[in-house]
């Protein structure tokens, strides 16, 4: 093996996938550029071709939000992690059992969980409505209670199989060591197989965090003024009179930040990346 | 070594799930075999077995919207799939100081609520000074005259709009996939001189199958429910052209207000759905060793 | 030793998931307790709910979340609170389905249109008005009917009952920049063979000029939006959607009424709307609501707007360009009729609401002299269904308008109205569909005759289905 060999064809291959990570970086961050920078400009500014990317900025567009969101970053916060810390409660249990079961029907309940997530939201609008309205004694209406639980729900589809996924690939034999040892089930679970899988928890926390922030069907029907969300909250500002682009830039830099800040507090954990190369050989 | 009682693991995510997600099915199930118009509640919901069915597989709308949904999700899930894999397999590949922050980067379209993403591609689109249409695309030399108002531009710049926003889901996952791969047998492939290409094929793929699967079932799924994107850059239009099943399934059931239709709707696309995820188990998900 | 020490760990930690388990189901029972709305005893304070997407018609009472001062004294007189769901259009459509369908009576109050006036008075859904009127009548506010344009009532009355007090409204106008009219000499279009070769010769010098503007746009997007356009336009080339002109469901019934949309006129109507679009509308027409159409004007990119008489306001609001560019003409007329494009915006009472009468007299503030003064004000709206505001010289000043563009505007009421629409609970989904044959046109999708018999045959379906014909 030729060193001088392996050093060219690394060059070549550098630029190439160093090159290919900043066509991605550009697509995906450009519009993102474009949203933020949009929460800074005035409509004239903000029609102006060619685009700009250096101008004089302007804070009207936060102040015209900032007095009214407030509510609706709280809502929405209390329902995201509430929503998530449930989800993972309930689906951390029920994935491992799915994993490590052996039952017939094992494929029948996965799929079947799944396809929970399958129903389009239009019609099953109604019936959660009605749920909602009347769930024995509650009225849920209007309350963040309701979009929890059918956020949770909806978190629970995939989840179950995404967790199912990531402990599939932790083989049996380090929890059998560990039981070996006088570990039980549980303790199994919390000490061998949950570590293995952080970055699939983390992935996990995160699709649910982001997925319950920016749910806007339900939230439309479920709620009227007390529990309305982020997502609802920039509809809101959506009126026959206008579209209030600049505006909408303004909510939405803000409301990137708590899904943001969640992604770069986790990050680290994800990167790290956990191999267990001992066992597997 | 798996005792009964372990089954009470699984038992609080299915009683959860059986209270909240058994109800609107029977509701809709039921629904779907009767005749429920919104403004005429003194017809009451009669029964009619299944001609809510009969009527929408007669009909050229659903049949057209179909067509637009199916083209809509295998486009969708592939292009999101392709991406959402180069871009985990070239990030694992590299590490730099800032890699966190590219990673971060890459994963921002998906925070991006949909409505809001609907109105940024929009206005990216929109004729006389829109990002693209007026800046991007002219400095490649292309000028066209509009994108929403073309049936087949529309559909290609909704789909667009949704590809960038949910390839970070396939990233996230297929990244988490990554790095919990073992080192051992790329260590044992290099010893074997093998190329790039045969680790990738038959080492990387076949460990990643299960978080493969995962992804590309996630995204089908999500394909098909996308509505908020697609109703606020065109409403499903220029004339049908961006009308996939779960627009045409929101207009019957809020500007027709026929709900019976409409719930038949909501069970024929989570069957058509459920078909096209089960191939995919199929095809992706074999067997482990 | 090691079993017991490593089983002990084990109870800890398991003890531990417990009590975080617990934890975090009590801090859900405290946000459930904090914000399940529990069955209320009698409170102090009555609160009426209004919920609608036409909160740029309420300036007058609340501006951006402040309650202006015509609402705060009427708070204070009756006690009542007055509360506002507002989002856009089928956001609140959707909200307020799901509200009266299940009977839940959260929203008093609905803001809606004409489409919904038939099908929420066969539901059942709202009280009609006359009982109350008849019976408790708010004077401060509520004088009668007799200041309001009839055709305005006549498109809230279903069955001979009124059911909402409108607000707003629309006549058939054209609004046109009249400087871009002087500049290339072209003369104000009266029919519509005059409005094609108005829009070639702005087209010709607009092309000699080398500026990228339209000469005309009308509303194109998929969905009902086009629908009171194309059908104004139809309207105006004889045609009618139902066999005879039947209007209502009785007539429908008692003659057999089909649908008419692929007669030789409605298909000519659909024919010129399409020729217009596609000749010398902008490029993403097929994709234009209401919204791009008045900016499109306000900010200069097309010369004229074939549609209602409102669009005058709304752009004369918020353009840049000096207000005196902007006038507005009589909607041009077909072969057999003038093209007419009424709607109005009204606000019905929910019969499911708890709190009817205090309900109602919020309703008589709205649709109040007083309410809709402050439309004028603060919005600059002069399309109102008040003959008394109309047709005073305040208005004139209050909204900018030029003594004959107001006489224009009225000329625009007094021939126009709901007739050219039928009046029965499938005019919305009916709207849908023939709204989406426009955006099919104009994309070039499919031609007038076949987008046409294609809602032909749906319509057919709809009206079959829905009992007719029986």
């Amino acid at each position: 093996m030729s060193t001088r060999r392996n050093n060219k064809t690394s060059i070549l291959k550098r630029i190439l996938i160093y090159g290919s990570i900043f066509l991605f970086l550009i697509f995906c961050f450009v519009p993102i550029l474009w949203l933020v920078e949009g929460s800074f400009k005035t409509h004239a500014q903000d029609i102006t071709i060619p685009p700009l990317w250096i101008f004089p900025p302007t804070l009207e567009n936060y102040e015209a939000i900032l007095s009214v969101c407030a509510p609706y970053f709280l809502n929405s916060a209390v329902i995201s992690i509430v929503s998530t810390l449930l989800s993972l409660l309930l689906s951390i249990p029920a994935a491992y059992a799915l994993s490590r079961l052996s039952l017939k029907g094992k494929d029948t309940i996965k799929m079947t969980i799944l396809s929970i997530r399958m129903g389009p939201a239009f019609a099953s609008i109604v019936p959660f409505y009605l749920l909602m309205k009347n769930f024995g004694p509650f009225r849920l209406l209007d309350t963040q209670i309701s979009l929890i639980l059918i956020y949770t729900v909806f978190n629970l589809t995939f989840l179950i199989w995404l967790l199912e996924g990531f402990m599939n690939e932790i083989p049996l034999q380090l929890e059998e060591g560990a039981m070996l040892d006088g570990c039980s089930r549980l303790g199994a679970l919390t000490r061998i197989t949950l570590p293995l899988i952080t970055p699939g928890l983390v992935v996990a926390a995160t699709l649910c965090f982001i997925f319950s922030w920016n749910e806007y069907f339900f939230a439309l029907a479920l709620t009227r003024e007390a529990a309305v969300t982020v997502p609802l909250g920039i509809a809101m500002r959506v009126s026959f009179m206008n579209i209030p682009w600049e505006e909408m830039c303004a909510y939405s830099t803000l409301a990137i930040l708590p899904t943001l800040l969640v992604c770069i507090l986790f990050r680290k954990y994800l990167v790290r990346g956990l191999t267990f190369g001992a066992v597997k050989g | 070594m798996f005792v009964k009682k372990d089954f009470l693991y699984i038992l609080p995510a299915i009683a959860f799930l059986l209270v909240f997600a058994v109800y609107p099915t029977v509701f809709g199930i039921n629904i779907s075999l009767r005749r429920w118009i919104l403004y005429y509640p003194q017809q009451g919901t009669p029964f009619v077995g299944l001609q809510n069915y009969i009527d929408i597989f007669l009909s050229s709308s659903f049949q057209l919207a179909l067509q637009t949904t199916l083209k809509y999700v295998i486009i969708s899930v592939g292009l999101t799939f392709v991406i959402g894999f180069a871009e985990a397999y070239l990030i694992d590949k590299v590490s730099f100081r800032g890699k966190e922050v590219v990673t971060t980067l890459l994963i921002l379209p998906l925070t991006i609520v949909p409505v809001v993403v609907g109105f940024m591609w929009r206005f990216m689109y929109k004729e006389g000074f829109g990002l693209i249409t007026a800046w991007f695309l002219p400095s490649l030399g292309i000028r066209v005259p509009t994108i929403l108002g073309d049936p087949v531009l529309a559909f290609w710049g909704v789909l667009v709009a949704d590809v960038w926003a949910q390839s970070p889901l396939v990233f996230l996952i297929l990244t988490a996939g990554f790095t919990s791969l073992p080192k051992a047998p790329y260590e044992a492939a290099m010893l074997d001189g093998a190329s790039s290409w045969q680790t990738l094929r038959s080492i990387t793929l076949p460990l990643l199958q299960p978080v493969i699967l995962i992804a590309v079932l996630l995204r089908t799924i999500d394909a098909f429910k996308v509505f908020d994107i697609i109703w606020i850059m065109t409403s499903g239009g220029p004339g049908t052209a961006t009308t996939t099943l779960n627009v045409l399934g929101y207009e019957t059931a809020f500007e027709s207000y026929n709900m019976g239709k409409a719930s038949a709707l909501g069970i024929i696309v989570l069957y058509i759905s459920l078909a096209l995820t089960m191939v995919f188990v199929r095809v992706i998900g074999r067997k482990k060793k | 030793m090691k079993n017991l020490f490593e089983s002990r760990r084990a109870l800890t930690k398991m003890k531990a998931i417990i009590i975080t388990a617990i934890i975090i189901v009590a801090c859900i029972a405290a946000v459930a307790a904090y914000f399940v709305t529990l069955p209320s005893t009698t409170s102090e304070k009555t609160t009426v709910t209004l919920c609608t997407w036409g909160d740029w018609m309420l300036t007058g009472l609340v501006k951006n979340g402040v309650k202006q001062p015509l609402l705060v004294e009427f708070e204070n007189e009756t006690g009542i609170t007055v509360n506002f769901v507002f989002a856009a259009e089928d956001a609140i459509r959707t909200k307020i389905w799901l509200d009266v369908t299940s009977h839940t009576g959260a929203y008093d109050i609905l803001g809606m249109d004409n489409y919904a006036v038939a099908q929420l008075a066969v539901g059942d859904f709202v009280e009609p008005l006359e009982p109350y009127v008849q019976n408790k009548p708010y004077a401060k506010y509520f004088q009668g009917f007799n200041d309001f344009y009839t055709s305005t009532l006549d498109a809230n009355t279903y069955e001979g009952k009124l059911y909402a007090l409108p607000t707003y409204t629309f006549g058939a106008g054209y609004t046109y920049r009249a400087d871009l009219f002087a500049k290339y000499n072209v003369t104000v279009p009266t029919t519509f063979a005059e409005l094609e070769a108005a829009c070639a010769k702005l087209a010709a010098g607009f092309a000699a000029d080398g500026l990228d503007i339209a000469p005309i746009t009308m509303r194109g997007v998929k969905g009902e939006e086009p629908t009171i356009e194309t059908t104004g336009i139809t309207w105006a080339y004889g045609a009618s959607w139902f066999n005879g002109n039947a209007r209502t469901v009785n007539e429908i019934n008692s003659t057999k009424a089909m649908p008419m949309f692929n007669s030789t006129e409605f298909v000519a109507g659909y024919e010129e709307y399409g020729k217009l679009g596609r000749n010398w509308g902008p490029a993403g027409l097929s994709d234009y609501s209401w919204y791009e159409c008045a900016v499109d004007l306000a900010e200069g990119r097309t010369a004229s707007f074939l549609g209602f008489s409102a669009m005058y306001w709304f752009v004369k609001s918020t353009t840049q360009l000096p207000l005196t560019n902007f006038k507005i003409a009589l909607a041009p007329m077909g072969p057999v009729r003038r093209m007419d494009t009424f709607w109005t915006f009204s606000y019905f009472l929910n019969k499911d609401s708890q709190n009817k009468d205090a309900a109602w007299k919020v309703l008589q503030l709205i649709a109040s002299k007083q309410g809709m003064t402050e439309m004028a004000k603060t919005n600059l709206i002069n399309t109102l269904p008040l003959k008394s505001l109309m047709e005073g010289e305040d208005i004139k000043n209050w909204t900018k308008t030029p003594d004959d563009d107001m006489a224009t505007i009225i000329e625009s009421f007094n021939v126009s109205s709901i007739l050219y629409a039928p009046m029965i609970p499938e005019y919305k989904d009916l709207c849908y569909m023939l709204g989406t044959a426009a955006s099919q046109i104009l994309a070039g999708e499919n031609t007038a005759q076949g987008a046409l018999s294609l809602v032909e045959e749906m319509a057919i379906k709809t009206m079959k289905d829905a009992g007719y014909y029986k």
